[in-house]
């Protein structure tokens, strides 16, 4: 499901965070997509989480009608059946926004952001965030 | 040839041999559901629920079945399963904290288990009502330095292999773009792709990284029971209470950690107050038993030898025995036992049988000898 973030005045400074919770191995990569369709890769998270700390995506003025998408894998194959069902069901992905005219904004995933393996091994979880 | 093996031996153990029926295999081991070897009469299913979903509708399928508080019931569950963990990842999971070994991270994956079993008592006709509830987590687990460099490089190839993913999943066309234009078309691409990752069953490569055993952990177990004659409240009495705590050392013997040399030191208490005495009084009989256990492991096959030193009321005795076990198959195992065991008449140990693995089985009691 989409969400809105309200960048306000032009030289506001846009700020991005994701922080992902699981027991499973995660890569996050937050792409900018532009209102013209181009998209390019901003930021992605380390081996050691697949959390991405505090990042500067630019000002309101640069980023106005654009999406900000945010795509989780999470591989949880080194777990058995029962466990990956627990581990699938218990993500925790938390992405805030801040700087612009909303303040600090927070979203959680919704479940149509989703997409999983039937046996649960891997799990792709997709945000898009419209910057208004 | 394994099926046929298996067949076979199934066949076979029921003419098994054992000379002395009170030994149970799994007698000293640590318990995996401490809750439920207290009582006399094993629960008729075990529910294991993995989230609190599966917990409520497991209560609910109970108590609609029973028409009201069922006559037996038994569950066990690890809560860590039921909650959300904001901070976790993959290497804290795994015991590392900041790349740094936490040895006392598994604790949190600590096992609670509880049962609810109504019988009638064969002497007085009277309903008794046993309740036991148990807990069993690793208190501390040490691996070797090498562990955490291979932990380390097994989670960025992981890392690196989903973030090839990423870009696979770009190239197929499922990109930012299309997430918004028509999300539909985008999940069903992503689907397909996960489905084909999926199906090469290709396994994290931290998964043969974590089969290495902790080269030194602490377990431990307790649990408690109490029960109710006549349906009465007032009429609760202590039944059992039981401890055990296993020290086990490993020491892996090739690359492919599949041999090793284990040394466990087991120690158990048993408090049994269900006993009458001969003024039909019940009674309450306490048992230490502490020991030590060699076993060399290779694949399949293990040998083992096993000496139990047991301290209670009547007498201390031992039990010294050799053990072997022979994995037929996940969890189904060929198990064989021959020694002393304890007390000075009729103390043969003499098994030879099938071990299903399966948890809790009805001979599976905690009783003081």
């Amino acid at each position: 499901m989409k969400r809105q973030y309200d960048t306000g005045l032009d030289a506001n400074s846009i700020s991005m965070q994701v922080k992902v919770g699981t027991v499973g191995e995660a890569y996050t990569a937050a792409y900018l997509l532009r209102s013209g369709g181009q998209w390019n890769k901003i930021t992605e998270s380390t081996a050691d989480s697949g959390s991405i700390k505090k990042t500067n995506i630019g000002f309101a003025a640069d980023l106005r009608k654009s999406y900000v998408v945010v795509r989780t894998l999470i591989d949880l194959s080194n777990l058995n059946e029962a466990e990956r069902e627990s581990a699938a069901n218990t993500i925790f992905i938390e992405y805030k926004f801040s700087g612009g005219f909303a303040g600090t904004q927070t979203y959680n995933f919704d479940l149509d952001d989703i997409t999983k393996t039937p046996d649960n091994r891997f799990v792709s979880i997709s945000k898009p965030i419209e910057l208004i | 040839m394994k099926i046929i093996l298996a067949f076979a031996l199934c066949f076979t153990s029921t003419f098994c041999f054992a000379q002395n029926d009170s030994i149970n295999l799994k007698e000293l081991e640590l318990p995996n559901s401490p809750g439920f070897i207290l009582l006399d009469q094993a629960p008729a299913s075990i529910e294991r629920p993995n989230t609190p979903r599966a917990f409520t509708l497991s209560l609910f399928n109970s108590f609609s079945q029973s028409n009201g508080i069922p006559n037996n019931y038994a569950v066990e569950f690890t809560p860590f399963w039921f909650l959300k963990h904001p901070n976790m990842n993959a290497l804290k999971y795994a015991g590392y904290n900041d790349r740094k070994p936490h040895p006392f991270s598994s604790i949190k994956m600590i096992s609670l288990s509880m049962a609810y079993v109504n019988k009638t008592d064969s002497i007085s006709n009277k309903p008794i009502n046993n309740i036991a509830f148990g807990a069993r987590t690793t208190v501390l687990k040490l691996y070797s330095k090498k562990h955490k460099e291979d932990i380390i490089a097994a989670n960025f190839m992981a890392v690196k292999r989903l973030k090839g993913f990423d870009y696979l999943l770009n190239q197929a066309g499922a990109t930012p773009q299309l997430l918004i234009e028509d999300p539909a078309k985008y999940h069903e691409l992503e689907s397909e792709c996960l489905k084909i990752l999926a199906d090469s069953n290709s396994t994290s490569p931290l998964a043969e990284v974590l089969k290495e055993k902790p080269r030194f952990a602490i377990e431990a177990a307790t649990a408690y029971s109490m029960f109710f004659t006549n349906n009465n409240f007032s009429t609760n009495r202590f039944g059992r209470f039981g401890a055990w705590l296993t020290l086990n050392y490993s020491q892996n013997l090739n690359k492919a950690a599949t041999n090793y040399i284990n040394f466990y030191m087991v120690s158990r208490f048993l408090s049994d107050g269900t006993t009458l005495d001969s003024l039909n009084r019940y009674t309450v009989r306490n048992s230490f038993d502490i020991g030590g256990k060699l076993e060399v492991e290779f694949k399949k096959l293990s040998i083992a030898y096993e000496y139990i030193y047991r301290a209670n009321e009547v007498a201390n005795t031992f039990r010294s025995s050799g053990l072997l076990k022979y994995k037929i198959a996940e969890n189904i195992y060929l198990t064989g036992a021959l020694g002393k065991n304890f007390g000075n008449n009729d103390n043969l140990v003499s098994i030879l049988g099938i071990n299903w693995g399966l948890g809790t089985t009805g001979n599976e009691h905690a009783k003081v000898d």
